[in-house]
């Protein structure tokens, strides 16, 4: 699931079905998608896997798992 | 104050010992920013813009540059051509184009204050002469100060290739809205057509700065070599570091940040004003040379938190169950984008559970300072707006406001406006904890209202590296790369005393420079005690094993007959059980059984959970003149584990100050030239504490399962009720609903008589 800004800004779709190794894998997918995402996602992407943010993109991600792009908040 | 309401069963965490960096502090020997001096510095100075929007025809430096005492003037042209470059710095990304334009303006100015030029010189007289000598020639450019004027047909456009992201279909033509996000689920409108009690409101107010004390200041110092040294006061020197470096185009490990103790931040001090300009005018000149703000130059040109207009609508069904909340803001960005827009669409209505909802942010550019961090960064302005929105519900519902908060609040498992589920959250235990505080049920005097509010705030965790080392008299050092903004040093040496179980006394906590130590994301997001806490843990545990292994060794035992216990190192099995060692005696023989101990933890920490509040607040209203007193104060907030309950308690209060300052006195005000009227101090009403009482605290303790003493970050959450809590204590005292920030004595006095 592709939430705003993503989905409208890089998509044009909310919802995509990709087959990913772990998250870097995404990443390179979601850049095939839509060029330019790859270079935004490390300062204003969050990733979800399963309703938790996952800080690893390494880890692997099973077949069924849903994945949340988010923006990324920091704080003050 | 309130005891945390578990029963600790930890020797340290959850104990006050007094802070170790407390006796510099209060002797004055702590080395602020604008304290530090290097030999032979240089005294830079910086020209601003008078002009909110304007281009720079020319800028002649020839007659500064002549002046006796002058050793270097730069410009932006000094500054390389850069590509555009999005990074994650500090507290959002930024592209590296903009960071570098905010810190000397190229071809435009963008809002009064914008840095024009600088100078370094012998003295601080000459370099502000030397200011005088510099003739630029502008040409005026229309302004624009409004959200909704800025988004005008027609409206000065601040960059001509800024398009609005976030919007379909792509936009032809460019804008001053940067971005606009839009998230959550069901029909909305549906459900607000079918509720039985609705309410709407729209809410304004302008930015606020984030008031610290200390102003923004450095030293830099560039060698012909390459090589640069820069000291400064921030929240985050590896940020101050990456910034600089990125915007002079040079390798990071070619600059050393030596972080300075830190006269408050809030956020604010988590990007560069100064720093790349130090270090141009030092390689100009071949020397040190210092800047520092002025507070006029504070409050023109480094960045508040955004002003704003949020609509709210919000629905529920006969017996208070929420069935639809629609919510719509935009938010200064000021010059240049900014980040707020995401977590205010974050922190907006996600406390609730509500089938039915919509949030809508956007980020609008115009003639003002560039909007950054500030303390839950764009959470209490749409926090203000929603939870005034709920109470002016309850009263059409004939609920309790606590109540009808407790009906519908979120728990674990819950989605939140994104979907993804909240984890742990004690936003219910908080409520509980208020509805049983005295205070809520105390009486009230004449002229007196109260209010409660409820927020909260998403925490972070993010990267931390760590370094625990024995000396050879069994001493331990704690060495972080995140900057002591609110008694962290205190925080860790208690964390690696609980670990190591020795004396908090044995343990001393450093912050190390971005030479000595590995990456560190700013201190800010509320994220240190839980990210850089993990990782103190994790090497306080990787010595506290080597330690049993030394004594292994020291001993020729196997190693699984070494325990540690009580501080010592204690043989279990074998004929030397009952042995024990001391950190110290095994150090003491460290040299000749593997050489020096010590251990590194570098990690990217995750598990971090929001943290939520609740607010109660008592006023007294003066009907005559409008002056609105807080009579008493309660914040309740959920901390996870209180490693110090002191500093949480300080955390607490310092959030609930600054929101109760929000929301009676600061505001920016720009006179019709488009120039700031309140720089400073005196016409910038911040509260002291004459104005308010002892603001009274409850640490609500939920552990955090992803941390291993329970810490969920507690820094920001204290600023997100004070706004509606204050207003919806000053409805309770008058029957008036004010919408609009600050609610000053002359906006309350005309609400109670608005015949005048």
């Amino acid at each position: 699931m592709v939430m705003p800004p993503f989905d409208k800004e890089f998509f044009r779709t909310d919802r995509l079905a990709l087959e990913a190794h772990n998250l870097f894998d995404l990443v390179e997918k979601l850049d095939t998608l839509a060029p330019g995402f790859a270079a935004i996602a490390q300062p204003r992407v969050h990733f979800a896997v399963d309703g938790v943010i996952e800080t690893d993109w390494s880890r692997v991600l099973s077949p069924a798992a849903e994945v949340i792009v988010l923006p990324r908040v920091g704080g003050g | 104050m309130n005891a945390p309401v578990t029963i600790k069963q930890f020797r340290h965490v959850g104990t006050r010992p007094v802070r170790p960096d407390g006796v510099d502090k209060v002797t004055g020997k702590a080395l602020y920013g604008p304290d530090f001096k290097a030999p032979g510095m240089l005294w830079g100075a910086i020209l601003r813009s008078p002009h909110p929007h304007a281009r720079i025809a020319s800028i002649d430096t020839r007659k500064a540059e002549a002046l006796a005492g002058v050793k270097a003037v730069a410009t932006g042209r000094d500054f390389p051509t850069l590509q555009s470059l999005v990074m994650h710095v500090g507290e959002g990304a930024s592209d590296i184009i903009h960071v570098a334009r905010n810190c000397l303006a190229f071809d435009k100015v963008l809002y009064e204050g914008h840095a024009v030029a600088a100078v370094a010189a012998t003295t601080p007289e000459i370099a502000r002469e030397a200011l005088s000598l510099i003739a630029v020639e502008y040409e005026e450019l229309p302004f624009v100060l409004g959200l909704e004027e800025a988004l005008a047909e027609g409206a000065p456009l601040l960059h001509a290739d800024m398009f609005t992201k976030g919007v379909e279909p792509r936009p032809e033509k460019p804008s001053n809205a940067s971005m606009r996000l839009e998230m959550g689920f069901g029909d909305v409108d549906a459900a607000l057509a079918n509720a039985a009690f609705t309410v709407s409101g729209r809410y304004t107010m302008e930015p606020v700065h984030q008031g610290y004390i200390e102003p923004h200041a450095c030293v830099a110092s560039w060698n012909a070599d390459g090589q640069a040294q820069i000291w400064c006061s921030t929240q985050g020197h590896f940020a101050v570091r990456a910034l600089t470096a990125s915007v002079l185009a040079i390798p990071q490990a070619d600059i050393r940040v030596m972080p300075l103790e830190i006269g408050g931040g809030f956020g604010g001090k988590t990007t560069v004003y100064l720093e790349p300009v130090a270090m141009i005018l030092s390689r100009k000149s071949g020397r040190p040379v210092r800047l520092a703000m002025t507070r006029d130059e504070v409050f023109r040109a480094s960045g508040p938190a955004p002003g704003a207009i949020i609509e709210v609508r919000i629905g529920a069904d006969a017996q208070g169950l929420f069935k639809a909340a629609y919510v719509e803001f935009k938010y200064h960005s000021g010059a240049f984008p900014a980040i707020d827009a995401a977590a205010g669409v974050a922190s907006a209505i996600g406390h609730y559970r509500i089938a039915n909802t919509r949030v809508i942010g956007t980020e609008v550019l115009c003639n003002r300072p560039a909007a950054k961090a500030y303390r839950a960064p764009g959470a209490p302005q749409v926090n203000f707006a929603v939870e005034s929105a709920i109470d002016e519900l309850a009263g059409k519902l004939g609920i309790d406001p606590l109540e009808l908060r407790l009906r519908n609040a979120a728990a674990q498992g819950d989605p939140q406006t994104s979907g993804v589920p909240w984890g742990r959250i004690g936003w219910i235990e908080c409520l509980e904890a208020a509805k049983a505080h005295p205070h809520w049920s105390a009486p009230l005097g004449p002229n007196q209202g109260r209010g409660i509010a409820g927020g909260y705030w998403g925490n972070y965790g993010g990267p931390s590296t760590v370094v625990v080392s024995l000396a050879e008299d069994g001493t331990f050092t704690v060495a972080t790369g995140s900057p002591d903004i609110g008694g962290s040093r205190a925080a860790m040496a208690i964390m690696a005393a609980e670990v190591l179980d020795v004396p908090y006394q044995q343990v001393r906590c450093i912050v190390a420079d971005t030479a000595s130590i590995g990456v560190s994301m700013v201190t800010g997001g509320s994220r240190t005690t839980f990210a850089t806490g993990k990782a103190v843990v994790e090497a306080a545990q990787a010595v506290r094993r080597t330690l049993c292994e030394r004594a292994a060794r020291q001993w020729n035992v196997p190693a699984g007959s070494v325990e540690w216990s009580d501080g010592e190192a204690v043989c279990i099995a074998g004929e030397k059980a009952g042995t024990r060692a001391t950190a110290g005696q095994i150090a003491a023989r460290a040299s000749h059984s593997g050489g020096p101990i010590a251990a590194l933890s570098a990690i990217n920490a995750a598990g971090w959970l929001p943290g939520f509040g609740a607010h109660i607040c008592d006023v007294e209203v003066d009907p005559e003149t409008g002056h609105v007193r807080i009579v008493r104060y309660t914040a309740i907030q959920d901390v996870g584990t209180a490693i110090h309950p002191d500093y949480v308690e300080g955390q607490i209060q310092g959030g609930a100050v600054q929101g109760i300052g929000w929301a009676l006195n600061e505001a920016y005000v720009y006179g019709a030239s488009g120039r700031l009227d309140n720089a400073g101090f005196l016409d910038y009403r911040m509260p002291v504490a004459s104005d308010v009482p002892m603001i009274d605290t409850v640490m609500v303790e939920v552990p955090n399962p992803d941390h291993p003493y329970g810490v969920k970050g507690v820094g920001e959450v204290p600023i997100v009720p004070p706004l509606a809590a204050v207003a919806n204590a000053i409805h309770g005292a008058t029957g008036k609903r004010l919408r609009d920030l600050p609610m000053a004595p002359d906006r309350v006095h005309a609400a109670l008589h608005p015949q005048g």
